[in-house]
């Protein structure tokens, strides 16, 4: 520090003070004696006399004290200056000890160095090439172009594409992605699935009105409907009770399938589960009960109050959407693929197809065989049980398709293979049914369900789930690609998520479904038990299965539940047939009850922004496509 | 009570095959007017293991039916019911009828047993695999038609006793040694009234069935609640003696 002092004299001048003094004035002259006059009158005052002569000058004052400036450079950063300056101290040296004493600064003033207004290029030169940093450049910049690009007027959209993930929860998000990324020979954690490249991501809360943990039901009806309602129950608002018919009537819901139908457009239905399960069903149907598939599954009081089975309502479509708004003249569903044979035929063996797996292949217990009632409504469509047939199909001229590629479901990607007639694969079905509804110059209403990801969580297989995830995204890509984003809405969501969690502190790169490598190691690590653990594990279900390359999840469901801590040590925790361990022994792992993702990309898609509730979904859907509006036009 | 009535019929049809299944004394095999393919067969199955100084003994009744591709396997004790179909392409698929409740639990082929292997379906129909028979040593043969009886050992010891009946295609007794003790299936009686067979199967068709993948999605059905929450239901099992 430096110090500079000044001394500076104080002078003090001292001045003398003048008094005056008045003069009397002159006598009378003498009269005669009388009497005593009146005393006269007092004379006037004198003049002032003449100035005094000045007084000598005064002694000097006393010296004054000392006054003291300290000066002192300040560093960035600091509070007064944040760019750095000097400090001045200023004051009186009171103790004259020649040092201003912090009792002594009388003043303090500060001059700054002007701040910084920019970064010169070689000030930020390290990030700039960094790849992290640049990449995060550009996409802040494309999702600008994105925000500035994106068509929000209502009605912008001529297509619309609703593609769920059944259970695809966000940690079955990311790992698959991770996986999807390991299997191209990657570290996985960069990769990004297809949809996760869509501009527009939101939350959606999916439990429902009476459930905090939601079932697919009440959840695809929040989607379809823009209503939240029970679990269990489809197309119908919160009023109407489960497995109550009579409860359905006034509650029905109106879905963004059969207002796209009534306005005009192509619609179509594709599912990898049953078509008539709980997901697909939610666009169609309405039903007290999600298990009413076919007419066995129905309690005898039900069928007898007039409820009418969902196989039954998918078939008729047509007819009892026209019996909905008397006078319009619809033409059904261009496009119902899935599995699900079981509800559309008799119970009677007669009617097995090729493939069939049962003795007997339907269920129907009214004798009815809704596959042949379906080709007699639309004798130009066609109806395909297996690869061959879906081969044969022309997307160009063939007006309907309907496509049952299984008894039940159809079966994992992974295990599709195992499939006797052969089946195609999700992006396959999806591919084609785009073939066939963009044949309609007034656009289309898709909805396209990968219901196994939800299948595999059940049976404790990460493998399954994630491998099913894959090809739900190779489909979206491919959605994406066959279409014009300008003019086609696609939103991609899960109905609900699932209790699969990724932890520990594995590695960059280690294998999603590996066991736990800690960073800079190359042996597992051990937990407190002394035992390797792997990265994915479940909070719940059937827990621990080693069943080597069994691609088939679900035959972990032959056997009892072995939840709890196993070792792992000579086990291959990435085989196809390894589930993982979990905690709490359940005979199926269960939903959970998280937030899922809602990505979106093309005319409206900006609306999926922030947390929401789940039913916003229809209601983006009804902006960018206008359905209500241009389903109102087309009424009569 | 479901136990009671499964013991009144297994006595009728015990009192049916007297009458309906063999040919006379002397005749060939082929002479037994006994369809193999589609038949009741009521075993008692025995098994036993050391306990410290004590024997132990597990006794279970199975009744195992056979309608053309099917198979039904009847635990008595458990009041379960496995039936079991074969596919066009070889593989099976398996049903679980749990007759206490009238409900079932379907699977896709091969959904179980993957974990020993597959299961021969000469296996599944007969509980001795053709190939297994074929291995041991067939030492004597007795009896005519239907009663006629093949007795084979294991070639490879004298742990395997099969008394084998070919006419119905059915084990009369079984025998073997396994890790866990000794376990013998002995024939009680045989079914072959093709409408009572056909009565085993067509009953429990008539259960609500659920698709195993979707028991996780029928939280709110209180017996698939109990089968999520406990798993597999098998609150019946064998007495001990």
């Amino acid at each position: 520090m430096r110090t500079m002092t000044n001394k500076i004299q104080t002078i003090i001048c001292l001045f003398a003070l003048l008094g005056l003094a008045a003069c009397e004035g002159d006598d009378g002259a003498t009269g005669p004696a009388g009497a005593m006059g009146a005393a006269g009158a007092d004379g006037a005052d004198g003049a002032d006399g003449a100035p005094g002569a000045d007084g000598s000058d005064g002694s000097d004052g006393a010296d004054g004290k000392t006054s003291l400036v300290v000066q002192t450079a300040l560093s960035s950063g600091n509070v007064n200056c944040p760019a750095g300056g000097i400090q001045f101290d200023s004051g009186i040296d009171d103790n004259s000890n020649g040092t201003l004493e912090a009792p002594e600064i009388d003043q303090t003033e500060y001059v700054c160095n002007p701040g910084a207004t920019s970064l010169t290029t070689g000030q930020v030169l390290t990030s700039l090439n960094n790849p992290w940093f640049s990449a995060g450049a550009a996409k802040v910049e494309s999702s600008m172009d994105a925000v500035h690009s994106i068509k929000s007027q209502r009605g912008a959209a001529k297509n619309v594409i609703l593609f769920i993930g059944d259970g695809m929860g966000p940690s079955t998000v990311t790992t698959a992605r991770i996986l999807e990324g390991q299997f191209a020979g990657m570290p996985g954690e960069e990769h990004t699935l297809s949809f996760g490249h869509f501009p527009f991501v939101g939350l959606a809360k999916t439990y429902n009105v009476d459930a905090q943990t939601p079932d697919s039901a009440g959840t695809m009806t929040a989607m379809m409907t823009g209503v939240k309602t029970d679990v269990g129950t489809i197309g119908a608002d919160e009023d109407i009770v489960r497995g109550d018919c009579a409860s359905v009537t006034g509650n029905e819901l109106v879905t963004a399938l059969e207002l796209a139908e009534l306005a005009g457009k192509s619609t179509g239905v594709v599912s990898t589960a049953r078509i008539t399960h709980a997901t697909p069903a939610a666009t169609y149907a309405r039903s007290a009960d999600r298990n009413w598939e076919d007419i066995s599954d129905m309690p005898p009081e039900a069928v007898t109050a007039g409820c009418i089975d969902i196989a039954d309502q998918l078939v008729n479509f047509e007819s009892r959407l026209e019996a909905r708004f008397p006078g319009v003249d619809i033409d059904g569903l261009e496009v119902i693929m899935g599995g699900g044979r079981r509800h559309f035929l008799p119970n009677d063996p007669a009617f097995n197809s090729p493939d069939a797996v049962s003795a007997t292949e339907g269920d129907r217990t009214d004798g009815r065989d809704l596959t042949a009632e379906w080709q007699a409504l639309y004798p130009d469509g066609v109806y395909v049980f297996d690869q061959a047939g879906f081969n044969a199909v022309d997307t160009a001229a063939t007006p309907h398709v309907f496509a049952l590629f299984n008894e039940s479901h159809v079966q994992y990607e992974a295990d599709r293979g195992n499939d006797i007639a052969g089946e195609p694969s999700l992006t396959e079905q999806t591919v084609a049914a785009i073939d066939i509804l963009d044949n309609n110059p007034d656009g289309f209403f898709l909805m396209v369900e990968s219901g196994r990801i939800d299948h595999g969580h059940h049976a404790g297989s990460a493998y399954t789930a994630l491998t099913d995830t894959i090809e739900f995204a190779r489909a979206i890509e491919e959605a994406y690609y066959a279409t014009d984003p300008e003019e086609t809405l696609i939103i991609v969501t899960a109905d609900h998520s699932h209790v699969m969690t990724m932890g520990g502190y594995p590695k960059r790169g280690n294998p999603i479904l590996g066991k736990v490598v800690s960073v800079g190691a190359t042996e597992p690590a051990l937990a407190s038990d002394g035992l390797p653990h792997t990265t994915l594990t479940y909070n719940n279900g059937l827990g621990f299965r080693d069943l080597g390359n069994e691609t088939n999840a679900d035959v972990s469901y032959g056997l009892p539940a072995a939840t709890g801590r196993v070792d792992l040590t000579a086990v291959d925790t990435t085989a196809p047939g390894y589930h993982q361990e979990a905690l709490v022994p359940l005979g199926s792992e269960t939903h959970a009850g998280e937030d899922v993702g809602v990505y979106a990309n093309g005319p409206g898609a900006h609306l999926v922004v922030g947390t929401n509730e789940q039913n916003i979904v229809f209601h983006v859907m009804n902006h960018a496509a206008d359905l209500v509006g241009k389903a109102e036009a087309a009424l009569p | 009570m479901e136990k009671i009535v499964l013991a009144r019929v297994s006595i009728l049809l015990v009192l049916a095959i007297t009458s309906t299944g063999c040919a006379e004394a002397g005749e060939s095999v082929a002479d037994c007017d006994a369809n193999p393919k589609k038949l009741g067969l009521h075993f008692t199955v025995t098994r036993q293991h050391d306990e410290g100084d004590a024997r132990k003994s597990l006794v279970q009744h199975i009744q195992l039916w056979r309608r053309d591709r099917q198979v039904a396997y009847v635990h008595e004790e458990r009041e379960l019911t496995e039936i079991w179909d074969l596919v066009s392409d070889g593989r099976q698929k398996l049903v679980r009828y749990f007759d206490a409740y009238k409900r079932a639990i379907e699977y896709q082929p091969e959904d179980v047993d993957t974990e020993s292997g597959p299961v021969a379906w000469s296996e599944r129909t007969q509980i001795v695999s053709e190939s297994k028979r074929g291995g041991m040593t067939l030492s004597t043969t007795e009896g005519t038609a239907c009663e006629r009886v093949e007795v084979y050992t294991s070639r490879i010891d004298d742990r395997s006793r099969l008394r084998w009946r070919p006419a119905l295609q059915a084990v009369e007794t079984l025998e073997f040694r396994t890790d866990d003790g000794d376990i013998t299936w002995s024939l009680d009686s045989v079914i072959t009234d093709p409408a009572v067979v056909d009565e085993q199967f067509l009953a429990r068709a008539r259960y609500q069935t659920t698709d195993f993948v979707d028991i996780g999605d029928n939280e709110s059905d209180p017996w698939l609640q109990k089968m999520i929450n406990i798993g597999f239901i098998d609150d019946a099992h064998g007495h001990e003696h």
